[in-house]
């Protein structure tokens, strides 16, 4: 991957056509403004896996790969007040909205 | 008994942008399961699972325009009015996993919902379920912040 550090203000071209400037940044977050022709799609990356797992979702599932979650799902059912499952820390409900 | 409701989701799902209307069938012998369907192409269907059923303390944002999507006056909806499902993906080859990153989000009260992306989040979109999972789609578990 080609890496290059700007400041807020610069800006990199890419193929004569697209400039992407860096508008302000901070601790957290880059914001950046792009100029691009029209044809040029220009998507959060989020969108993309969002889309492309759908995709992947929507491809039929036999019954029996089914009922056999359902089933594991059901006979996993943890004691009261034990956590559910051993998912990684998230971002907790005060996190900023996004920025869309 | 089987329960079936039917959704508007105005904005469609991504990928799907067209499909508005999905049938959310929740056969008894698949629960904690559940089948949303379209209503304009039977062919298409995604299996998900309430998020707390995965992860209980599962949260997610919605933003001001999901907000409006799901509700038919200016209010924002209630938390209570909002269940959360999470899409799941078979791969041919491999286990299921589950998209945290674009969590369902319906409003039981509007029949409206949107697959809200979590840009702002670390969930993966391709997260295998956990050898531990609860069934029980305990209500009101997850999590919206305002």
């Amino acid at each position: 991957m080609l890496v290059i550090r700007r400041k807020p203000g610069e800006a990199i071209i890419i193929n004569g056509c697209i400039e992407i400037r860096v508008l302000s940044s901070n601790e957290n977050r880059v914001q950046l403004g792009i100029k691009a022709p029209t044809e040029v799609a220009i998507l959060r990356e989020e969108v993309l896996l969002a889309a492309e797992s759908n995709r992947m979702a929507a491809a039929p599932v036999g019954p029996d790969r089914l009922s056999t979650l359902a089933r594991e799902l059901r006979a996993a059912r943890p004691a009261p007040g034990l956590p559910a499952a051993e998912f990684p820390p998230n971002f907790s409900s005060t996190s900023p909205l996004p920025d869309r | 008994m089987d329960s079936c409701e039917v959704y508007e989701f105005p904005a469609g799902l991504p990928a799907f942008e067209t499909e508005r209307s999905f049938r959310l069938e929740a056969p008894q012998e698949l629960a904690p399961l559940r089948l949303l369907v379209s209503q304009q192409s039977p062919g298409l269907r995604f299996v998900c699972t309430p998020a707390s059923v995965l992860m209980p303390g599962y949260a997610y944002c919605l933003d001001p325009s999901e907000s409006e999507l799901l509700s038919e006056s200016a209010s924002a909806p209630r938390p209570e009015e909002l269940e959360c499902l999470i899409v799941l993906t078979f791969p041919c080859d491999g286990a299921p996993t589950a998209n945290l990153l674009a969590p369902l989000v319906l409003n039981h009260e509007t029949h409206k919902g949107v697959q809200s992306i979590q840009v702002a989040s670390e969930y993966s979109h391709v997260h295998p379920l956990p050898r531990v999972a609860s069934t029980g789609p305990a209500e009101g578990e997850e999590q919206t912040c305002s």
